[in-house]
């Protein structure tokens, strides 16, 4: 006999609510060091709209991060700190999730 | 990963319609499970950098996020699948994620396209229209027959037709012609192994008429949780809804009259994911109003039925039926199952609600005392969503999911559907 599974599925952890959007998009970049692909960091997501974080990640073994379960209609701005704290933090500002 | 495209939903936003009509919920049904709704023509089609398919119609398409497109006819082929919608730009255009990622970069011919059923085909109709037996095309063995009669009269006795609406709603392991019920070999859902038609039949007119047993109720002349008062006639009017699932089991919530939209009732049927072995006793549950009172009577309401508000209220009402596992004789009265659930007020006691999405399946046990297993699709919603009017879509990161209302005392709750993944 098989267990009876009692599953909690999944959930983003979004730091606001992202409201609206009729056609939804994500955000996919990554974060490079001196032109190398680069994984001790932290981005942040940012809502143009109010200026507050929506959401933190940090990159995947090759650098690469994405923010799922967004809108077309959101503007936003990414920026990415180095945990290492040798460099500064950099800003991608104006992106829009497609 | 492929997007996930199983799972379909409809709703009143769609357009269709469900009100105060003798014949709207089998007609209703027939749409969403079978036959899914047709697009108008598709003017214009293109396939994006990202591999969506963008299509213009040429009318409104009342369609909704999430849902699941199916476009055929075009070239080439591999555009010929299902879909998820990904965007709503705006009344004509929609935006496609499909299935399967398209390598091609251009459409030769531009085809058509629907909203996908939930894959049901009509087994039996009868001449006057208002029986039907559904069942899951290409079905495994365990797939029932759903019989749904909204038969008001059988020429001797007769249910007034200005009475509240509902059909009488059964499962059965197997079945020759539309009204074979009667086989003492053949398992239903609800089944009184004494009296086999029980769930089917009628006796006496008037307020003294009784018909059926296990009931879906659809137009009432109060909100939930009051009545149904089976001899009060319900207001004219749209009622809101979802339907939503796919061959193996789906589930009903709707309003029952056209002015509170919050205060749903739930229905479903199906298989559950059972933990048994279904081959001799299939793996069924069956969410329904079950009981058996005279058309004039106002005793034996959704709050006072075991199972009359299934997940919600009170530990009794709160159940739902399945079948008796009882391997060597499976021909057996049904039983009563109960949902291990946090608490009855899903979607509204807001238990996990520092969680943005608090989606928990839903195990349950019978009188038996045996684990049975869980219902698919639906789960129990620890956020406290307020009075949720309508079917909403819901995204969380790239798991899908269907909000909508059910009644879970003293006003609305609300319940998750999972659809699957995005992508």
């Amino acid at each position: 006999m098989k267990p009876c599974s009692r599953v909690a599925t999944k959930t983003n952890n979004h730091l606001q609510n992202i409201q609206g959007g009729q056609v939804i998009a994500k955000i996919q970049g990554s974060v490079k060091k001196l032109g190398q692909q680069y994984q001790d960091a932290t981005v942040l997501l940012y809502n143009k709209a109010n200026l507050q974080p929506i959401a933190m990640r940090k990159p995947d073994q090759n650098g690469n991060y994405q923010f799922l379960g967004l809108n077309t209609d959101l503007k936003t701005f990414v920026v990415a700190f180095d945990k290492k704290q040798q460099f500064n933090a950099v800003i991608q500002d104006n992106v829009v999730p497609k | 990963m492929a997007t996930d495209v199983d799972v379909q939903y409809f709703s009143h936003l769609n357009g269709l319609t469900l009100g105060n009509n003798w014949g709207d919920l089998i007609r209703l049904l027939d749409k969403a499970l079978v036959t899914g709704i047709d697009f108008t023509q598709i003017t214009t089609a293109s396939i994006d950098a990202q591999g969506d398919v963008h299509i213009t119609l040429y009318a409104a398409h009342n369609a909704m996020l999430l849902q699941v497109v199916e476009l055929t006819g075009f070239a080439p082929a591999s555009f010929n699948q299902k879909y998820r919608i990904k965007g709503v730009p705006n009344t004509t255009q929609l935006i496609l994620k499909p299935h399967t990622a398209i390598a091609e970069t251009s459409i030769t011919t531009v085809g058509a396209g629907k909203l996908a059923s939930l894959g049901y085909e009509i087994i039996f109709r009868d001449a006057n229209d208002v029986k039907r037996v559904y069942r899951a095309k290409n079905p495994m063995s365990q797939h029932p027959y759903i019989r749904v009669d909204e038969t008001t009269s059988d020429e001797t006795n007769t249910y007034n037709s200005s009475y509240a609406k509902s059909a009488m709603v059964g499962l059965l392991e197997s079945m020759e012609h539309i009204d074979d019920y009667e086989n003492p070999g053949v398992l239903q859902l609800p089944i009184d192994t004494s009296n086999l038609k029980k769930n089917w039949s009628l006796t006496g007119s008037g307020t003294s008429n009784y018909r059926g047993w296990s009931k879906w109720y659809y137009a009432c002349s109060q909100p939930m949780p009051n009545g149904p008062f089976d001899f009060s006639t319900p207001p004219s009017g749209n009622r809101n809804f979802t339907l939503l699932g796919d061959a193996d089991a789906f589930y009903f919530t709707r309003s029952l009259t056209p002015d509170n939209h919050q205060n749903k009732l739930l229905s479903g049927c199906g298989l559950f994911n059972s933990i048994l072995d279904g081959s001799i006793v299939p793996s069924w549950f069956l969410m329904t109003t079950l009981k058996v009172t005279e058309a004039g009577s106002t005793s034996g309401g959704f709050v006072s039925v075991t199972g009359g508000t299934p997940l919600a209220f009170d530990a009794d009402k709160a159940k739902f039926l399945s079948t008796n596992y009882n391997i060597i004789s499976k021909v057996v009265n049904h039983t009563i199952a109960t949902s291990i659930i946090p608490d009855l007020l899903t979607g509204r006691s807001g238990i996990y609600g520092a969680t943005s999405v608090a989606a928990l399946e839903l195990p349950f046990f019978d009188n038996q005392n045996r684990l049975r297993g869980n219902l698919k699709h639906i789960h129990y919603s620890g956020n406290n969503r307020g009075n949720v009017t309508q079917t909403t879509p819901l995204l969380s990161d790239n798991s899908m999911y269907i909000i909508d209302a059910i009644w879970a005392n003293p006003d609305a709750g609300s319940v998750y559907f999972y659809l699957g993944e995005f992508e």
